[in-house]
Order: structure tokens, then sequence, then C-alpha cells
């Protein structure tokens, strides 16, 4: 990677190795010796979509309690032994994967592998693991979504952007399906989900390559295969057909407006070209939403365009607080004429080429740490089942058109293909 | 398909029935920086790293901090508008080129930050230093900046978090000290525009500052075209000023913000105290909070308040290590019914941590937590930028971080426990709860039937 100062613009490359295990593990390397550390980590490819609609905030719950413990790691003990090593660990939960991490020292690679293989064989929670995780959860939901001003938009659009389409709960879930889950279904999730051939095993960092391989073989090698299907492929939602318009009152002093279109899934070749359209609106003082609504007409106190780029159909949201005194109504008009403005007329050579500037900043940025690239390496996989992305995603981007933002914002910023709401402070 | 014996027969495998053994801990280096004063005082610090083709600058104002008290802001307010406009740019032309150069660049009351791709690096820097020391000062921009910041402040009141640090920051350093002055709608009223261009031109001086250069270019670089540039920075005298140190309370004090209908009260424990960076207590005092509730999950606060009990997402305590003034908080928020359980048991553990010597593996989890977290950190070229930057401005020994790891290593428990009793205590701590009063107040004043309740605004007002 060690690149001579004098060029200053080269091209970066992430180098790595993959290979399967025979029960169907898949395993990327990825070797850095800059820092004397290395991380481990595990995708397992499950995520909220894979739950029942009377058992939401499974997924989720259950990352919490596969740091419980195993048959072979007493409860209380998993992040003990990460800590003493001198490392650190965690894990997160999204609609379409979960993932664990450890980051630890260079010498403590088989403790990394070591770990992570007890929580894929023969993770073990009891009920009092069950009890404690569930207030612990409990306590998660209010403090991030409940407690917190705006803290249940996602949570509102969502539900109203899908009618069919398990997207349409949020990953947190609902408190009352995880009182209601029993032994049973724990069992039956860990079973069918937490096995190798549903897994991707990411070593990055300072390790030598042949005693990594021979110690994934020894503690993964031996793992059985799942033995129940796991259907990826759910059935699409349909369309919204008209606008899906609400007022929602919350614990706020300023309203919000939300705009929520929904867009193709991830592995779509419209999301480079709706990515960049994001950026046009809202990345950086100059981005359009952000100069004329923020800044020029001080309607927004802020306002982010963003993209749940998921695995099957996700949205793009337009989110905005409105200033002081600046009715939700006035604010949304400045946001809609921004989008009439996109689909009406082209952008000039100069904003599309600040967007690919402002993309390739973001790709070097990629590269800064071992966490991100470990992350960005297994997703790459677990989506396209293809790792090399990584360094050639960026060719994507860079062959977007200028008619081809024109063209999505034509596509997909329509009336009839959006939830509108207001979010607005509760009458006293 | 298979069946699950063969789950069995792995699960038996006795190689997997303990930790495999680990070898020696790697080495680990802090890395190479090279410093220089230019004439006018500004200290320069260079951390080469070619592995990205990326630089950051990130200059640092370092004046003793200036008590605002009735036109608290400021400072906050000079610093965001430094980055809107200067004598030949207006800021929709800086935001533009910024923008275009796919760059960042932030300004705040201590300094500027920005980073650029290296091939960028001449057209930001121009822009960078435009900023820093050609600002305009526009009116029309100081009264957008204003408005942003009233909505912002209306909004105060419905986050809690943000409330609980209002409340903090007001009772534990009390009145006329610096850390305790809070942007209300008043004081920002009371702020011109006058006020914002005399605070740079006071304070903003190269004889107390220092820019840190991390990334992809070299120390012959930036004397050949950043340093010159910056010596056209006039050097000035800038104002000392001294703090007197804020006092504890006379008798455990409860603060209190009525939110009703909360469905989860703030909680906080928190006083200040006395603890310099230079502080010779600061390794062993830091191993003592870690083992408190300073680290991840095994410290004593997170293992009882969230494993245990099942009160809380997370809690955690800090000791802030300061120059001017340091303080011990910890935080947590935790569902209303069991708020006062959660407060006892926060006061249980910091007992705990004073009568009772830690036991050797917690003290051995801790330091070896801790050393592997510097040994992550240097992941960052911009940790060593910090860390060079903190050495030069608190004068620590030369050694300090090179020999952190060591003296870590040696701490014992015996030292931890002297620490604790010399840095935690509750007999005269603030607790700050932001919650529904009616429904706490009957079980807080049982349980802490000596404490003074005193209430408070979400600005940290006594109402």
């Amino acid at each position: 990677m060690l690149v001579a100062p004098q060029n200053k613009d080269r091209k970066l490359n992430i180098a790595f190795d993959e290979f399967d295990l025979d029960n169907g593990l898949h395993v990327i390397m990825h070797q850095d010796d800059t820092t004397p550390i290395v991380v481990v980590s595990v995708m397992y490819h499950v995520g909220s979509k894979n739950e029942r609609p009377d058992r939401t905030g499974f997924a989720h719950f259950f990352e919490h309690l596969l740091f419980e413990g195993t048959a072979n790691i007493p409860r209380g003990e998993y992040d003990k032994y990460v800590e003493r090593a001198g490392g650190t660990l965690n894990a997160n939960t999204w609609f379409d994967r979960t993932y664990y991490y450890e980051i630890l020292p260079s010498n403590q690679l088989d403790l990394g592998l070591w770990l992570e293989s007890e929580r894929m064989l023969h993770a073990k929670v009891d009920q009092i693991g069950i009890d404690t995780q569930r207030s612990v959860v409990k306590e998660e939901r209010k403090q991030r979504y409940d407690n917190q001003p705006y803290g249940t938009v996602l949570e509102e659009t969502l539900k109203r952007a899908y009618t069919h389409h398990p997207y349409r709960w949020p990953v947190i879930g609902s408190m009352e399906h995880l009182d209601a889950a029993d032994e049973e279904d724990y069992q039956s999730f860990y079973e069918k989900f937490y096995v190798p051939d549903n897994a991707v095993l990411i070593v990055a960092g300072d390790f030598d390559k042949n005693d990594a391989r021979a110690s994934i073989e020894k503690y993964y090698g031996s793992i059985p295969r799942g033995r129940f299907d796991i259907n990826h492929d759910l059935p699409a939602d349909v369309s919204l057909e008209k606008e899906v318009r609400d007022v929602i009152y919350d614990n706020i002093d300023l309203p919000a407006v939300i705009h929520a279109y929904r867009i193709p899934s991830m592995k779509h070749p419209d999301m480079y070209a709706l990515d960049l359209l994001s950026k046009l609106l809202s990345e950086g003082e100059s981005s359009r939403m952000h100069r004329r609504i923020v800044d020029d007409e001080e309607k927004a106190l802020a306002v982010y365009n963003f993209l749940l780029s998921l695995e099957h159909p996700g949205i793009m949201m337009t989110y905005a607080i409105a200033n002081m005194g600046v009715e939700p109504a006035e604010l949304e008009s400045a946001m809609d004429r921004e989008v009439e403005l996109l689909k009406s007329s082209s952008i000039s050579e100069k904003e599309f080429n600040k967007l690919k500037n402002q993309v390739e900043a973001k790709y070097v940025n990629r590269f800064r740490s071992l966490t991100g690239i470990a992350e960005a390496l297994a997703s790459y996989h677990t989506y396209f089942k293809d790792a090399s992305l990584m360094n050639s995603d960026i060719e994507n981007y860079l062959k977007v058109t200028i008619e081809d933002i024109h063209r999505v914002a034509n596509t997909y910023m329509n009336f009839d293909n959006r939830v509108a709401l207001h979010f607005l402070p509760k009458p006293n | 398909m298979q069946d699950e014996s063969l789950t069995r027969v792995a699960s038996g495998e006795l190689f997997r029935q303990s930790a495999p053994v680990a070898g020696p801990f790697p080495s680990i280096n802090i890395g190479e920086f090279e410093t220089a004063t230019l004439s006018n005082g500004l200290t320069l610090i260079v951390v080469e790293n070619h592995k990205l083709p990326k630089i950051a600058y990130q200059l640092i104002v370092s004046h003793d901090p200036v008590s605002e008290l009735e036109k608290s802001g400021v400072a906050d307010i000079c610093g965001e508008l430094l980055s809107r406009g200067t004598r030949t740019r207006s800021k929709s032309e800086l935001d533009d080129r910024i923008d275009f150069l796919g760059a960042n660049l932030q300004t705040s009351s201590s300094g500027v930050y920005g980073s650029t791709l290296s091939k960028y690096e001449d057209e930001f820097l121009s822009l960078f230093l435009d900023i820093l020391l050609h600002p305009a000062f526009p009116e029309k921009e100081f009264n957008k900046l204003k408005l942003k910041a009233k909505s912002r402040l209306q909004s105060v009141r419905t986050e809690p978090s943000e409330i609980a640090y209002n409340i903090c920051s007001a009772v534990v350093f009390g009145d006329n000290h610096p850390y305790a002055d809070i942007m209300t709608p008043e004081t920002l009223d009371n702020i011109t525009l006058g006020d914002c261009r005399n605070h740079y031109e006071t304070y903003w001086r190269p004889n107390c500052s220092y820019l840190a250069i991390v990334g992809d270019t070299t120390m012959e670089e930036v004397m050949k075209n950043v340093a010159p540039k910056l010596s056209l920075w006039n050097k000035r005298s800038v104002p000392a000023h001294q703090y007197e140190a804020p006092q504890l309370p006379d008798v455990p004090t409860i603060c209190f913000v009525d939110r009703p209908g909360a469905v989860q009260s703030e909680l906080r424990v928190t006083y200040p105290l006395d603890l310099h960076p230079a502080n010779q207590n600061r390794i062993p005092a830091a191993i003592m909070n870690h083992i408190l509730g300073g680290g991840a999950f095994s410290g004593y606060l997170m293992h009882n308040l969230r494993e245990d009990k099942g009160y809380t997402y997370g809690v955690r305590s800090l000791l802030q290590i300061d120059h001017v003034c340091a303080e011990f908080r910890v935080s947590t928020s935790v569902g209303t019914e069991v708020t006062v359980s959660a407060a006892q048991e926060i006061f249980n553990e910091m007992d705990r941590i004073r009568v009772t010597k830690v036991d050797a593996d917690h003290l051995v989890l801790a330091k070896n937590s801790m050393v592997g977290s510097f040994a992550r950190s240097l992941e960052n070229p911009q940790t060593l930028a910090n860390r060079v930057l903190n050495m030069l401005r608190f004068q620590l020994p030369d050694d300090f971080y090179q020999t952190f790891a060591d003296k870590l290593s040696r701490v014992t428990a015996e030292e931890i426990q002297v620490m604790a009793n010399e840095y935690i205590q509750h007999e005269r701590a603030y607790m700050v709860i932001v919650g529904d009063y009616d429904a706490l107040s009957d079980n807080i004043k049982e349980a802490f039937p000596t404490a003074e309740i005193r209430f408070f605004d979400h600005f940290g007002r006594k109402v």
C-alpha cells in the first residue's frame, strides 16, 4: 500500500485473498501490517427482513443474546476475553444483515477466531440472559427512539412506505413481540440463520496468511452446514400508486417534513445515479437544498437527503427540520421546487464535476480504517458475492452521466411514489 | 441436509474448550513527527503519512478560556462566522470551491479543521488560510447564524441528553466560570458583530496557536509552501485569564429538570475536581475510572446496571482531565421506574471501588484493555498529532506517550484504591435528573433524605 509521496493522484487498491470452506463458510483475508492489530468479523446474512411479522425485533435481540455465552464460555465472559486481551468488540444489526466484530492486538488473532467460532457453533442462552437482554433492549428503544426528538421518523416512514415487505417495521422492532418470543423461537432462529453457509468471515490487519488459514480451518472446518433453506427472495412490495400523506404529533419543538421516495434495490444500476443525485441535493454547504433552503431562504435549520440502500427496494429520504416560525407547508414547497427543478432542467458540467470529486474523496476515506475495510469487504460479498467491488465500484459511479441523473430524478421522485409526513409539536 | 449429531461432534472437539494461548503483545511504536516554530510564535506539527493521498490541517487556538456570562456564545458564533466570508470571497464562493474539491472545512471556537485530497492541496490551503487570516465578519451571515442558533436553542427543551449536559455544566463549575457559560436566547441577543470581531482580533493569534498537518506531505513541503504564508499572521500578546477552582456542594444535591410523562430519565452523577493533564496521578486515575465504568462492557457500572439488572442500554463514567478544571461524571439513561434504584447502584459502585481493593482479574483486564486501545489508536495518524499537541500545550514530559504503556502496566491494586479515595466521592456530588418529577419525587426523598433538591430549566437556570 505504501506509495511514493510524490504521486498524489494514485489509485488505491485493497489486496485480499478469499476461499470457501467445505461447509460453505466464505473467508476473506486482507493483510496490512501498518499497525499491530487484527480485525476478525463475521457477517451473517440475516436481518430484520428475515423476521416473522409477529416476531419483529428478533434479529436485533438475537445480536444481544449472542454476547451471553456459548457451550465453552460462561455467561458474562465473552466480552471479557476480548478486553483482557487488549481488544474491543461490538455488533450491529440492519435490515439485511447482522455483523459481529473484534479488533485485537495482532498476537490475538486466534482468540478472535475462537470466539466467533463459538458463536457460530454452539451459542448458549439461558432464561436469565434472555430476561436481562430483553430489558436492556427496551431501554435501548426508549433511549434511541421514544425519548429522542424525531427518534421515530424512520419507523413512521417505513410503515407507510411498505405494505407487505418486512422493511415495513424498524430493526429495533416491537417490544411486545420480544415479550411473546419463547425458547423455541430462539433455537429455530439460531439453527436456521447462524450457520457457516450463511456467513462470511473476515480477517484483516497484521497476521501471517498461512497461520491464519490453518487456524480458520481448525476452528471453522468442522462446523456443520445449515439444515434449513433460507429464502432471501421475499416478494417485492406493490407500488404506492398515490402519495401517502400524514401528520404525526411528537415531542418536538420545530416541525419536520419528510419525503420518502421508493427506489430500487442496491443491486439496480440506477442506484449509482441516485447516489449522485442525493449528493447534489444535500452533500455539503453548496448542495442545492442546503444552499437555497437552509442558507438563502432560511426556511430550514437543516436538510438531508439520503438513500436507504437495501438488498430489496429501498427508499430515498429527504428530511428537513423547519427554522423557527416557518410553516411546514412553506418548507415542503421549497423542497418540492428543488425536485421539480432537477426534473425539468439539466445540471451544469461544473456541478456534475463537483459530484464526481465528492465521490472520489469519499472513496479515499473508505480506506481509512481496517474496520471500515473489513465491513465493506463483508458487505460486498454478502450482497453482491463480489468483494472486488471494494476496488472497482468507483468506476460505476464515474460512468454515471448528467442524463442518468436527470432520468432517475424523473423516474423515482414523483408524488405517486412517495410518503410525505409532517412531524408537528404535540399541542400542550 | 445433515443431522444434529455433526454439531455434537464439532462441539465436543477438545481444542474448543479453552481460549487459545497468545504470543507476546506486539511492540508499540507511537510514530514519527516533526515540529517547528515560526517567528510569529505559531507552532507547526507535521506527521507524515503517505498511505492515503490525503492531507488534514488542524489549527488550534489555545488561549485561556474566556468567561462570557451574559454574552455566552461569542466565541462559538465567532468561530462559526470565520468560514462565512473573507475579504475577497463570499460564503457561497468558499462553499463552492471547498465542495468542488471534495474537501471539507469547519471552523469553531477552538480553531479550524479541514482535509483534502493531496492533489488539491494548493487550492485548499489558500482557502484554509484565507478563512483563518482574512475573515470578513459579514453582517448578513452574522444575522443568519443568530437565527439558526435561536432555532437550535428552541429545540433544546425536547432533547433530554442536551438538557442534562447543560445542567451538569451549570452546577459543576458554578457562577463566573467559563465552563459554566451556556448560550441561551437571551445571551444570544446580547452578542454583537463587534463582539465577534473583537474576540477574533484578541484571541486568534499565532503565538497561542498550533497547526498540525497530517498526511501526504513532508516538513520540507510545509516549510516551503505553508510556512511563508502563515508568517503573515501577526503576533500580539493575548490576555491571560485565571479562575477560582469550583467548590463541591456542601451536601449531596439533586438537580432536577422536570419532564412530565418522560419514558426515561437522564441521570448524571458529577462534581468538579483537580486533575491537570500533567498530573502524576493521571495514568493510575484513568485505570481506576476504567474499572469503575470508563471501559466497554465489563466495568463495575456496566456490569451492574446493564448486564446484571437490565436497567439501561449503557452507563459510563468519565474522569475528564483538564488544565483549567477537571470533572467526574457518570452518565446513563434509565427507565423512569428504575431511576432511583439505578442511582443507588451507581453510588454503591462508587463506594465499592473506594472500599474494596480491585481484584487481579479486573485490574489486568483494565490495563490490557487500555494498552490495547492505545495500540488501536495508532491506526489513525491524527492521533499522534493530537498527542503531540497535548505534550506541547500542557508541558507533558517528552517521553509521556512513549512510556505510557509501561507506566500503565506497573500500576498496582493498592494505587487504584488510593486513586479512588482521592477522586471518587458522593457525599458532596451533584445528581442530575432530567425526568418526570411527579413519578419520582417520593422515591427520591425516601432514598436520599439528606439531599437538597434544586430545580432548573433546560438551560441550567434555577427555577
